[in-house]
């Protein structure tokens, strides 16, 4: 079944019945990307299948509700990025779209140009292969800006269904994802320093 | 004077730094200006091979990540949730 039956009127019937075909092939299908979506954020398999299930739970409570006016899988997404936020509510960290990143600012002069200029791509290298240092400077990045990455990079999830996704406008997912980048860019650049 | 004019007419290193980390959602005339930029701005080069190597790292180290649950548990669980919500 392609991606887009999922949406089609006749199948969301069927599973506002819960007729067993319709959902085995639904989650038979997205089980695992949800599953790999919740590793990314979650890294613990086990709290990962826990807010999975949480996520299929709350689906087919609300399918009942659901109007196909977004695709199934941006629904599936939205529920489990809810959960993930509900698991971290105290630690999660504020993302500040509004106000320029001066982590980023620095970087470059007045005139637009580098001011410090990126490291040596030969060198860099080296740190973006050591996976302990990638991982490291993934857990560093606000909830949000490592969601939009991983939805773009890894999921290769459209614009549109990301804004839908994280209910951002564009220009801010434009921003999520530059600073999500340059965060793990210059947290590489420095490992590659002390490598 | 070729910086000077490439921040006028093209694009400055900022502009490109942000362009890059969101390639696929420009238009035609975007994508060749930051073409033109990559030509000649050896920084920006530096800069582009980077999150490039960044993005494949990442994509590797999330492959990684799930490899660590075995197959046969995710198979459990899709089995689970079939019985649990489908008559």
């Amino acid at each position: 079944m392609s991606k887009d039956n999922f949406s089609s009127s006749e199948f969301i019937e069927r599973l506002k019945k819960k007729e067993m075909q319709a959902v085995s092939l639904l989650v038979e299908k997205y089980n695992v990307v949800l599953f790999r979506g919740a590793m990314a954020q979650l890294k613990e398999p086990v709290a990962s299948e826990e807010v999975v299930a949480e996520t299929w739970e709350a689906f087919f409570a609300a399918i009942e509700r659901f109007e196909a006016k977004s695709h199934i899988r941006t629904f599936l997404f939205g529920i489990l990025y809810n959960k993930i936020r509900e698991r971290r509510r105290h630690s999660a960290r504020f993302v500040d779209l509004e106000n320029p990143d001066p982590l980023i600012d620095m970087q470059f002069a007045n005139d637009g140009h580098w001011a410090n200029q990126p490291m040596d791509p030969e060198r860099f290298v080296g740190a973006s292969q050591d996976l302990e240092a990638v991982e490291n400077c993934l857990e560093a990045l606000a909830e949000k800006q490592k969601q939009a990455f991983y939805l773009q990079e890894v999921e290769g999830e459209s614009r549109e269904e990301i804004c839908k996704i994280l209910e951002v406008t564009s220009t801010n997912l434009g921003v999520l994802i530059y600073r999500a980048k340059n965060q793990l860019r210059l947290c590489l650049e420095a490992k590659a320093v002390s490598l | 004077m070729l910086k000077k004019w490439m921040n006028q007419f093209i694009f400055s290193c900022k502009d490109v730094s942000f362009q890059v980390c969101n390639q696929g959602s420009q238009g035609l005339l975007t994508r060749f200006r930051l073409f033109l930029h990559r030509l000649i701005c050896g920084p920006c080069r530096d800069y582009m091979t980077q999150i490039e190597q960044m993005d494949s790292s990442v994509k590797l180290l999330i492959g990684e990540r799930q490899d660590q649950f075995e197959r046969s548990k995710l198979d459990e669980l899709t089995k689970r949730i079939i019985n649990k919500h489908g008559k």
